[in-house]
């Protein structure tokens, strides 16, 4: 078989899923070992990941087509679990924490898979059509994902902290080699804080593109609805810890929550007719 | 109830009501929730349908409480107002404090401040005040450059505060919503939108709002010259443009080519580019195979008008023409009429010649040639707005920044005197991002120890 992006992208999705083991591995085992290999696997497939990006980019040019590769489902997929992992590499290696990663790279594994395997979803490079031929599309499309994956990522943390918090310190063994409560809640709001920033951003550079394309930057379209819905989640979630002081664990469920509503955005929203009809 | 009311305490209670941040978060909540249900409603369809999925008396119900245009509704229009009040007063309410911090360099304050700190350092030292002050200077002025220092009875204070500007982006980011808000409020009082149909080589000089549906007369002509769509080998559309001139006054004040994404914009008004079609031909060469006699004509056939078929087999009629027919392209509507009266119709495609085939009939009807004339679709859109909408962005994005990765940060160095040498401790705090800053402050120590040996 000739090596294309698709096939270099389908690898990457078995490398995340080992990728993922390891980390589980070393959430169980503690051994630091498995989380050397864990990092060296993720790095191995981040890598890959960005090969395989840059080929489908190319190949798109050389088909006459040429556009970046975030123009469909399929291609949207590939980025964000490209961000989820980008994301987490850097919080890897400011916290040096690696058991997060057990609660992460499954996002980015189940993404890939979803692109690959799931038979609705085409594949093919599509040429663009003319509402897509902007330079707003990729400014548009990489802030969106910065968000959603710093959200996915938030909402692992939640996840973690409350498993951690609901279980007493060193009952269990699985609990005891998790970061500590305080650190966690700090990490959560940063990627919370960090997802606001490129959601917002996404947001509006969509509402400037809409505005250069269609006259008009907000048409309360479903998606866009959905978006603002998101914002407003983490809007509460913001206020609610800054201004009244709430406490981890109510941060950690309105996190998940924000992360169900980015969900939505992203594929419940198909299914309700609108300008987006990226999934169709 | 209180029994207190004097007008007084009554608007107090009312600015207590809106400088409260759990207005906010209900505020916040509800606006989502509304917004929630005006996905699930399709909104602004015709009344028939919303009878049709809800029966009667749920349709009069939802009619009332405006569940159909949610978001143009007065209520929802009253939260945002509700909202925006809650945001001004809320600032307005703790600015004056804020401003005292960031406008005032009162180190009297920060001093008390500042000795409240539990997270401190403290680390003993060979020598005196004054030779650690010489060693320490350098270090302390590279994070924070206007550092304010004192003696004291036991020795040396050093004060030190860096970014007390940044607790002004929050109200960066507060100012930036109602900027949008008032963009927004602008846009819907001053603005309009429309559209408008042109075909090739014709004039309007005015266009159809969307909302009312009401005539609305541009003051100018607005000119199709010609259009021109070129497609992708699988027949999607990969650009489509139309030249367009501005006529005012019998003179042309513009002329270009408006394509999607690259509107054009005259007298505020923008237009554009948003569908196209072909407008109905007049008349097409059809060409008719006979299947029996395997003979082929070529007819012109002018729409609406009955012609014999070959060989007395009856008459035939192009009823209608459509510009794209289930995304195959143009099609017309053709009616046979046999010998004996019979009547049949059916479509043929003008894309694919060999389509009628399928139907099986002794004639096999295909469209040879017709005249291509395109009219051109433009959205016309006028938003007087959406400039202070987009500085409300650039404000937003600013106050993030801001907020959120820088922080006001402050230290004290305290130098003592002690028997044959100093005590130094040392504290600091930031209002965002601790963690970060107290990295920082260990790496400030570590190095303070660096350079003076260490007392016991
Ligand atoms: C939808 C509109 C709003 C947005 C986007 C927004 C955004 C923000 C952001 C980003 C912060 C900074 C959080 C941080 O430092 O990490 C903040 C803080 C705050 N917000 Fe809002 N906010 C909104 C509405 C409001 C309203 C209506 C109020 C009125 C009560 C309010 C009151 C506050 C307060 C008191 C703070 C804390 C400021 C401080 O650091 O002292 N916000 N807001």
């Amino acid at each position: 078989m000739n090596m294309n992006s698709s096939y270099m992208l389908s690898i990457v999705m078995f490398v995340y899923l080992v990728s993922t083991s390891f980390y589980v591995a070393t959430w169980v085992y503690k051994r630091t070992t498995f989380g050397m290999v864990a990092r060296i696997i993720t790095i191995t497939g981040f890598a890959c990941h960005s090969i395989g990006m840059i080929m489908r980019w190319v190949e798109s040019y050389q088909m006459g087509i040429g556009h970046a590769p975030l123009s469909n489902l399929y291609e949207s997929l590939v980025f964000f679990s490209w961000t989820i992992i980008l994301i987490y590499l850097i919080i890897e290696f400011r916290y040096k924490n690696q058991i997060v990663g057990a609660f992460v790279t499954p996002f980015a594994f189940l993404a890939m898979a979803y692109a690959s395997l799931s038979p609705n979803i085409e594949t093919r490079i599509q040429p663009l059509v003319p509402a897509l031929r902007s330079n707003w599309l990729i400014a548009h499309v990489t802030t969106c994902f910065l968000g959603y994956a710093s959200f996915a990522i938030a909402c692992g943390l939640g996840i973690i902290y409350l498993m951690k918090s609901n279980n007493p310190e060193g009952r269990s063994n699985l609990i005891t080699g998790l970061p500590r409560t305080k650190i966690l809640d700090i990490m959560m709001y940063n990627t919370v804080v960090f997802g606001f920033l490129f959601l917002t951003a996404g947001i509006i550079t969509g509402a400037v593109w809409a505005n250069s394309a269609w006259g008009s930057y907000w048409s309360w379209d479903p998606k866009e609805t959905w978006s603002l819905i998101t914002w407003l989640v983490y809007a509460v979630l913001i206020h609610a810890r800054m201004v009244r002081g709430w406490e981890g664990t109510r941060i950690a469920y309105l996190s998940i929550m924000g992360f169900v509503a980015v969900l939505f955005t992203y594929f419940g929203v198909n299914y309700i007719p609108g300008l987006h009809s990226y999934g169709q | 109830m209180q029994v207190n009311s004097s007008p007084r305490s009554l608007s107090r209670r009312v600015w207590h009501f809106f400088a409260s941040i759990k207005l906010t978060l209900v505020l916040l909540i509800v606006l989502a929730i509304t917004s929630i249900i005006g996905t699930v409603i399709p909104q602004n369809k015709a009344p028939f349908q919303y009878v049709q999925n809800y029966g009667k008396d749920l349709f009069r119900l939802f009619e009332l409480l405006d569940l159909f245009d949610i978001y143009h509704s007065w209520w929802f229009r009253l939260l945002i107002l509700l909202l925006a009040t809650n945001l001004i007063v809320c600032s307005l309410n703790r600015f004056k404090a804020t401003w005292k911090i960031v406008a005032k360099r009162d180190f009297r304050v920060s001093k008390a401040r500042l000795e409240h700190i539990k997270d401190r350092t403290v680390f003993a030292v060979d020598s005196p005040p004054d030779t650690l002050y010489r060693l320490y200077s350098g270090i302390i002025a590279k994070h924070f450059p206007h550092y304010h220092k004192e003696r004291t009875e036991t020795g040396i204070l050093i004060l030190g505060d860096r970014g007390r500007w940044t607790r002004l982006g929050v109200y960066l980011v507060h100012l930036s919503v109602i900027i949008l808000f008032v963009g927004a409020l602008i846009g819907s009082l001053f603005g309009f939108s429309g559209y408008v149909t042109i075909p090739e080589g014709g004039h309007v000089d005015h266009i159809r709002l969307e909302k009312t549906g009401k005539i609305k007369p541009l003051g100018f002509t607005v000119r199709c010259d010609d259009f021109h769509v070129s497609f992708y080998p699988s027949g999607i559309p990969k650009e489509y443009r139309s030249h367009i001139s501005i006529i005012e006054d019998g003179r042309e004040m513009v002329r270009r080519y408006v394509v999607v994404n690259d509107p054009l914009t005259y007298r505020g008004i923008k237009f554009y580019q948003s569908s196209y079609g072909l407008i109905s031909p007049d008349r097409a060469v059809v060409s008719i195979f006979d299947t029996r006699t395997q003979k082929r004509t070529h007819v012109e056939v002018p729409l609406n008008q009955s012609i014999d078929l070959p060989g007395g087999e009856g008459r035939f009629k192009l009823i209608r023409f459509v510009s794209d027919i289930h995304k195959m392209g143009p099609a017309f509507l053709v009616k046979r009429i046999g010998r004996e009266g019979s009547e049949e119709s059916f479509w043929i495609l003008a894309r694919f010649p060999r389509f009628d085939r399928m139907r099986g009939g002794r004639f096999m009807f295909s469209i040879e040639n017709y005249p291509k004339k395109y009219y051109t679709g433009l959205q016309v859109n006028k938003d007087p707005g959406v400039y202070i909408v987009y500085s409300g962005f650039v404000l937003m994005l600013t106050g993030f920044i801001i907020t959120f990765f820088m922080s006001h940060r402050q230290i004290f160095v305290q130098i003592e005197k002690e028997d044959n040498g100093s005590r130094v401790i040392l504290g600091g705090t930031a209002n965002k991002n601790k963690l970060a800053f107290d990295e920082r402050i260990e790496k400030m120590v570590s190095k303070m120890k660096e350079l003076a040996p260490q007392g016991k």
